[in-house]
């Protein structure tokens, strides 16, 4: 069989597993929003970690460290990974926890509605909207940009980027659109596995091929010795760093696509032992994504700029046959389509639930989910679009757009610990954050050493909290009813 | 995970400070991480940086051990409360 033949025949059994899952999630879902939106509310640890963990993944992970790895080495783990396993859990204990117990009592569907009842403000709902799409959308590009490369890339420009862009796409909306929630962590669950067995099967057998994990690092030390070492680099100097990580720790629980998803818990344990598992799992995904672009940096070396965020799939290239690669490519596909089926889900909720209910409060729950449906077909085209215009790289794109939702953080936070939080210090905090961020990012070389991220964080912080005491709080029935009694 | 013997408010309050020192404490190792030999590897294949990495998420881990256990108390799942008036007063 010839390799295009085999990169078709795994892609295409890969999307029918998928799409009989989702097929199976669909006839198990009812009609009711909250059924469709968060599937009833009953995922259990292994279904809610597998859905956080693959909604978390994307190929900034597969693709896009490998390629920062390639240029800048072995600290790009320290950089990401290692924060991460403690901010990621912590996050999930400071907001994670607190939200879901206010979604519960508000029976909150999408996190702007969280933050819109508990504020008793529906234009906070709308404002955090506008941020959580604004951000989302770069991110949903990365993902679908990174599909389009691995596949070109494996099918050596057979199959092109805009192609692949278009199938992922389609595919995805067609599974989300029918089973809603359940589909998508069920089918989460199954791409979970597939992305984590590939990324562990391509580490150790590159690793085999290169004649064993010592002399594949021998070998960097003797081709490109620099990349061993953090070094002197200013993108792991201490005040980029720590900014970074920063950046990084506090934006997942910020991305609305996971915190909806642990909205969707049965109980506390489930998130408990999530958290538990997640440093794990870290370490068994990012050690071999980092080593394979440090690998990759000595055996296939020159590749220019963003060039370097094909060197996962040139790797698998390299060492592998066609049956590998078709793996190596269905593995970026349930990485990408595990989250944009979330990101996707999540928008349409919020559109029906903070925009067009406020509207027209008399809008049934049928019409709510249609509207939701058509609206994520709206931001399908726009993705596709930027797509194809590909303005920067993978990791470019996700530091800006990781850094809008750190913005959002302090509202976040406070809202769920401060009872004095005010609607008027939310929309200052999202509003003032992002324009210093933006500001922050449009003058590099003023931001004194840090990321800018650090400085929209720091400015939103303050907009909350001059905002707050200038304006009156909600009334204490409002609180109370989203925090219980206090 | 259920405890085997319930939390108090003193003991959960007195294992959230210990997470918050220990928090600071694995930040600061973080930020300033402690310096090593560029040419030592550990295994034959894991050099000093990324090592002290792998090292520090073990570390991470046993602390996400202890948040979720003393330090974040079980309590019963929240029930749905009805909607309030139009006023925002008492619920309706």
């Amino acid at each position: 069989m010839s390799t295009g033949a085999t990169l078709l025949v795994v892609c295409v059994v890969y999307l029918a597993v998928v799409l009989a899952i989702g097929a199976v999630a669909y006839r198990r879902t009812g009609s009711g929003t909250e059924e469709y939106f968060l599937g009833g509310r009953t995922a259990r640890t292994v279904v809610l970690f597998m859905a956080l963990l693959g909604t978390n993944v994307t190929p900034f992970v597969i693709m896009g460290i490998p390629g920062k790895a390639y240029h800048h080495g072995v600290g790009m783990f320290g950089l990401n990974a290692a924060i991460v396993a403690l901010g990621i859990p912590w996050t999930f204990y400071v907001i994670g926890y607190p939200a879901w117990k206010a979604a519960r009592r508000l029976r909150a569907i999408s996190p702007a509605e969280l933050f819109a009842e508990r504020l008793g403000s529906p234009a906070v709902g709308v404002v955090l909207f506008v941020a959580f799409v604004v951000y989302t959308l770069p991110y949903l590009v990365t993902s679908v940009l990174g599909v389009g490369l691995a596949v070109s890339t494996l099918t050596a420009d057979a199959v092109s980027l805009p192609v692949a862009a278009a199938l992922i796409l389609v595919v995805t909306i067609g599974y989300t659109a029918l089973g809603g929630m359940k589909a998508t962590m069920w089918t989460n669950v199954f791409q979970g596995a597939v992305f984590m067995g590939l990324v562990l099967v391509a580490f150790f057998a590159v690793a085999d091929d290169m004649g064993g994990l010592a002399a594949a690092t021998e070998t960097v030390r003797r081709l490109a010795p620099e990349l061993l070492e953090k070094g002197e680099r200013p993108v792991f100097a201490p005040g980029a760093w720590a900014s970074w990580g920063l950046a990084i720790s506090l934006t997942v629980i910020a991305f609305p696509h996971m915190l909806v998803r642990i909205f969707a818990a049965r109980d506390a344990t489930a998130i408990k032992n999530t958290c538990r598992v997640y440093p794990v799992a870290l370490v068994l995904l990012w050690l071999p994504v980092v080593m394979i672009g440090v690998w990759g940096a000595a055996e296939i070396p020159g590749l220019q700029g963003q060039q370097s965020d094909r060197i996962f799939p040139l790797m698998i290239q390299l060492h592998f046959g066609p049956v590998m690669e078709g793996l190596a490519l269905a593995g970026v596909l349930a990485a990408v389509m595990s989250t944009i089926d979330a990101q996707f889900l999540t928008l349409g909720s919020m559109l029906g639930r903070d925009v067009l209910r406020r509207l027209s409060p008399d809008l049934s729950e049928v019409r709510e989910v249609w509207w939701g449906r058509l609206f994520v077909l709206l931001l399908a085209v726009v993705t596709y679009g930027v797509v194809l215009w590909k303005p920067a790289s993978i990791f470019d794109i996700a530091a800006f757009s990781f850094s809008g939702y750190v913005t959002l953080v302090p509202t976040m936070v406070a809202a769920l610990h401060w009872r004095r939080t005010t609607a008027t210090g939310a929309i200052a905090s999202v509003v003032v954050g992002n324009a210093v961020l933006l500001w922050a990012m449009s003058h590099p070389g003023l931001e004194g050493g840090l990321h800018p991220v650090a400085w929209g964080l720091g400015a939103a912080i303050v907009a909350l909290v001059v905002g707050s005491w200038g304006s009156r709080p909600p009334p204490r029935a409002v609180i109370e009813r989203a925090l219980g009694p206090g | 995970m259920s405890a085997s013997t319930p939390a108090t408010p003193r003991s959960t309050a007195a294992a959230q400070r210990g997470l918050s020192i220990a928090l600071l404490g694995m930040l600061a190792l973080h930020v300033w991480p402690i310096a090593g030999d560029p040419a030592w590897v550990l295994w034959g294949w894991v050099p000093w940086d990324l090592a002290y990495a792998l090292l520090w998420m073990l570390g991470a881990a046993a602390l996400v051990l202890f948040m979720t256990g003393p330090a974040w108390p079980d309590e019963p799942t929240p029930e749905p409360q009805p909607p309030l008036s139009p006023e925002g007063g008492e619920p309706s």
